[in-house]
């Protein structure tokens, strides 16, 4: 949920757009609050549009989908709580620290990798589609490209174009 | 600006806010009416991908509760 919310602050949807409250089924007037409140925090949020959106959406979906998210997120409480194979623990805060970090990379990597679905790009045109700087982008290109998941096509003049494999 | 009502997802589980909302029925009490309310069985079982999709498909916000 947290780490939902911080993609959401990335991708500029903005975290309060998901919110969440527990209610228990005795409490009707706490829910009736809360549904005050919440309608209120969207109100002031405005209309949500999805087709502009449509980029980061996808890509927050495949960044949380991705191999790297899911282990580190499943082992969440084993590194916090028993430690890891060399009896290190890392503080709560830490972990979450590395989390975001972890999760930032790969939403570049899911942009990058959604605006090649499209159709094969050169680092200049990759960078003007997900609004990512150039050496950003060249930088999660060489990770992609070392893990098989994007690839050099071809050279138009000088400028390489890759492909996602 | 202001007759703009927002379009709010909710995921209510089945035992916990879905009952309370039910509570806040039987009890009159007042709340806005722009929500959209999905019943699923346990609030636990709500994804990303259910909250991206309600995104996708133009809610304003979303709203899990259990």
């Amino acid at each position: 949920m947290e780490l939902t919310q911080y993609l959401l602050d990335l991708s500029g949807i903005g975290r309060n757009r998901l919110q969440v409250r527990w209610v228990s089924a005795a409490e009707g007037q706490l829910f009736a609050e809360y549904v005050t409140e919440v309608s209120d925090i969207t109100q002031k949020l405005g209309p949500f549009d999805p087709d502009k959106f449509e980029l980061p959406l996808a890509a927050v979906e495949r960044t949380l989908n991705s191999a790297r998210i899911r282990w580190l997120l499943g082992l969440t409480k084993q590194i916090t709580e028993q430690g890891n194979v060399y009896n290190e623990k890392l503080k709560k805060e830490d972990f979450k620290k590395m989390l975001h970090r972890a999760a930032e990379e790969e939403y570049q990597k899911a942009l990058i990798m959604q605006v090649l679905e499209e159709r094969p790009l050169s680092v200049k045109e990759m960078a003007e589609k997900t609004g990512l700087a150039v050496y950003t982008v060249s930088l999660r290109l060489n990770e992609l490209e070392r893990c098989n998941q994007a690839g050099l096509k071809q050279y138009s003049g000088n400028a390489p174009i890759f492909m996602g494999m | 600006m202001n007759d703009w009502e927002p379009k709010i997802t909710t995921f209510l589980c089945n035992w916990c806010s879905y009952g309370a909302a039910d509570l806040a029925g039987v009890s009159r009490f007042q709340y806005p009416p722009n929500f959209r309310v999905i019943r699923v069985p346990c609030s636990g079982r709500v994804g990303p991908k259910f909250i991206l999709a309600a995104f996708r498909h133009g809610s304003d916000g979303v709203w899990v509760s259990g």
